[in-house]
């Protein structure tokens, strides 16, 4: 049986032996052409600039926000010179 | 049109030389593709991809190695990626199932072999990637030793011995089918059912 079994397997392995080459359907050339024409973009190109826009769109908003920090520091600094400004006014006149 | 003349055609852009590629060596191509892929549609798309990327990277070709060379090792990634992709999709798709091997039947077996290619075309699905791309390769496609080494950057030593392991690999398998064959009522494994 072992023996049977070592010339199966034998077989089994040389089965492919002057197998024919399986061919592809004829429209695949033109598949590959049309694939070709159309991808004309370069995937790594529109990557990119949408990098490249997320960059600008991230400095953007990093430059408001240190504007806006900045403009509050010196409106609160205002408001409280301000603010003495007053008090010391009050106090001079001594209004009450 | 010799190797160096369709490549610089390639790149240059020549749809001359994309018809000569394809003359030359879809059918490599294709065939190769079907030794991993099974499936006639799958090893068609595989196909196509390989010759884009011929097509678009053809100016990146050194001439390190023989063209046929470059082409059977971007047909061998494309395939194996493909597979994986195409796991990675099963799995999400129906976590639970295992996907089946596939009875194939290769369209250019002789007929008296059919069933004894199927078996073979089921035990190579067990080997890892290195073993079936070298037993494809050697035993399917055919080629000489030393190709089979340059297409998979490593030693002829190193392509012996994984066709040694993948032979060894093989038999468990093939033995499974063969007390099958002969006792078709006993099951067998689950991962053949």
């Amino acid at each position: 049986m072992n023996n049977e079994k070592d010339k199966w397997m034998e077989n089994v392995f040389q089965s492919m032996k002057d197998s024919q080459r399986a061919k592809p359907s004829p429209e695949l050339f033109t598949k590959i052409k049309n694939q070709i024409s159309t991808a004309g973009v370069d995937p790594l190109l529109q990557w990119r600039y949408v990098v490249a826009a997320a960059v600008l769109m991230l400095l953007i908003n990093s430059m408001a926000l240190i504007y806006y920090i900045e403009y509050k520091q010196v409106n609160d600094e205002h408001v409280a010179v301000g603010r003495a400004y007053k008090q010391s006014l009050i106090n001079s006149y001594q209004i009450y | 049109m010799n190797e160096t003349e369709i490549i610089q055609a390639l790149a240059d852009g020549d749809d001359q030389a994309l018809v000569v590629l394809y003359n030359l060596y879809s059918g490599k191509i294709y065939n190769t593709a079907l030794s991993y892929t099974k499936i006639a549609e799958d090893a068609e798309e595989v196909t196509q991809d390989v010759i884009v990327k011929i097509y678009k990277n053809a100016s990146t070709f050194k001439g390190e190695s023989s063209l046929n060379t470059w082409i059977y090792r971007i047909t061998v990634n494309t395939s194996l990626n493909y597979l994986k992709k195409k796991n990675r999709f099963t799995f999400f798709k129906n976590a639970l199932t295992k996907p089946k091997p596939i009875d194939f039947d290769h369209p250019g077996v002789l007929l008296e072999n059919k069933e004894r290619a199927a078996a073979l075309y089921k035990a190579i699905d067990c080997l890892s990637d290195n073993q079936k791309t070298a037993f494809i390769l050697s035993f399917i496609e055919e080629l000489p030793r030393q190709e089979v080494a340059d297409i998979m950057e490593v030693s002829l030593k190193a392509v012996e011995s994984l066709l040694q392991r993948a032979k060894k690999n093989m038999r468990v398998e093939l033995q499974k089918i063969y007390l099958h064959r002969r006792n078709p009522r006993k099951k067998l494994s689950k991962e053949w059912r």
